[in-house]
């Protein structure tokens, strides 16, 4: 568990650091993906992630407490298979300011069980109801050389229709 | 009922267990949520929570993994460790006297300690000093593996059969001293393991807490210049925390990378009076301004 801490401090020095310059952040995930036999040979999966950010877990503890006590019962029956990725991501300042607000109002309006009132409302402590969105938008390289180049082209033909229409509009 | 069938999604079938996926979108992070906070208290979940703090008594005892040593200096812990083994040496010889001295004591109970994992009571010292003397890592993990079976396996098995000869009760108190010798060993042997697998650990780590400290300072160093509006806008942050709300600003929009740039960089009101700090981040492009300011 302090290893765990540990680990998720440093990344998050890092990208401090390093990534936010970039508008990229690197967030430690555990994952676990769940194999249930349903006839010879076929399985269900079940893929589930939970992303390991000190602002969480300095907010509400126990959730820090109960993830660390699941993952352990996953891994002590071998009924998942749970492993820890490093994922990057696209990081905004303004998303983030947002975020600590959210928790702070959630933890200002019930400062003692915040995390027990989330439970009860089964509301997500994680994300909001804006972060559909932000999930397309994921940093990709490829797509914005892409989309670089599309616009270029789109814009020469632009250029030439133009100039097609003032050479039929001069003749 | 068709419609059911087939939004019904079917079970995929694995192909191969090395090319599975990981999903980490949203949707699977809050079904990760929502299944830690289903609450187990069913026998078989409590079971298995009993199941695993013996799991991790046992790994904090006996299977210790260490941590990389904070501190350069790591001379207490090699002292520790020699001081450790000689006295793991020591307790060897004192055990394997009284196993030899009256002969009946072999055939009776020291059969045990010599064969019933052969030999690893004298093999597990003799390879803890060769790793000690060669500084590896792999030596020492062999070590402290062997130790984890004399430990669980071969110590108890002793001691019962020294019970059951009616051996002198003194020889059960050393053998779980020796028990306990073992156990502060492979504790010791793990953090020299570590130093030795990432000698650098210790510097890195200070050199990129100095880089940290230094990037800190820069930051506070920007804020008292230009102050916190200015430093905020620069990162893309507005009063409103949108975009919306940056272009709504006085003399502001938004480019395509949402930065924030002044009216008056391009050259629509020069006349707008501004603020300093908003003067100095209109002046300058925020890159650079931001590149000055770092430097």
């Amino acid at each position: 568990m302090r290893d765990l801490t540990n680990a998720v401090e440093w990344i998050e020095k890092a990208n401090v650091a390093m990534f936010n310059h970039f508008e990229v952040k690197a967030v430690l995930f555990i994952v676990e993906n769940q194999y249930t036999e349903v006839e010879g040979g076929v399985f269900k999966q079940k893929r589930r992630s939970f992303p390991l950010e000190t602002i969480f877990f300095d907010a509400f503890p126990e959730m820090y407490l109960t993830l660390i006590r699941y993952v352990k019962e996953r891994m002590i029956s071998r009924k998942s298979e749970v492993r820890i990725a490093l994922v990057f991501k696209k990081y905004t300042k303004a998303k983030q300011i947002q975020t600590e607000m959210r928790i702070k109002m959630m933890k200002e309006k019930e400062s003692t069980s915040a995390y027990q009132l989330a439970i009860n409302r089964q509301e997500s402590v994680l994300f909001d109801d804006t972060d559909k969105d932000a999930e397309d938008d994921r940093v990709n390289y490829a797509k914005k050389k892409q989309a670089s180049a599309l616009q270029s082209a789109s814009g020469s033909i632009g250029e030439r229709l133009d100039s097609q229409a003032s050479l039929s509009s001069d003749i | 009922m068709s419609g059911d069938s087939q939004n019904k999604k079917k079970p995929v079938k694995l192909v191969d267990k090395t090319r599975r996926a990981f999903s980490i979108s949203i949707e699977s992070s809050k079904a990760f949520e929502l299944s830690i906070r289903k609450p187990r208290k069913k026998c078989k979940h409590c079971l298995t929570r009993t199941k695993g703090q013996f799991q991790s008594i046992f790994l904090l005892l006996i299977k210790q993994q260490g941590s990389s040593p904070k501190s350069k200096d790591l001379n207490v812990f090699f002292i520790l460790y020699a001081c450790i083994l000689a006295l793991d040496f020591l307790l060897l010889l004192n055990y394997t006297l009284h196993i030899f001295m009256p002969g009946s004591n072999f055939t009776g109970f020291g059969w045990v300690f010599f064969f019933f994992i052969f030999g690893v009571p004298y093999i597990s010292p003799m390879v803890a000093f060769a790793a000690a003397f060669l500084g590896n890592p792999n030596l020492m993990k062999t070590m402290s593996n062997m130790n984890a079976y004399m430990i669980t396996v071969n110590i108890p098995l002793v001691a019962l059969a020294g019970y059951l000869y009616e051996d002198d009760p003194v020889y059960l108190l050393l053998l779980s001293f020796m028990m306990l010798v073992k156990m502060g060993l492979s504790a010791t042997s793990a953090k020299v393991r570590q130093y030795l697998t990432n000698p650098r650990y210790a510097q890195n780590a200070e050199k990129l807490k100095k880089i940290l400290r230094r990037q800190k300072e820069k930051l506070q160093k920007r804020d008292e210049i230009l102050g916190r509006e200015a430093t905020q806008q620069l990162g893309g942050v507005g009063v409103g925390l949108g975009n919306d709300a940056l272009a709504a600003a006085p003399g502001g929009h938004i480019d395509s990378n949402g930065r924030r740039s002044s009216a008056i960089s391009q050259g629509a009101d020069p006349g707008a009076k501004v603020d300093e700090a908003a003067a100095a981040g209109a002046a300058l492009d925020s890159d650079t301004l931001r590149d000055m300011l770092l430097e």
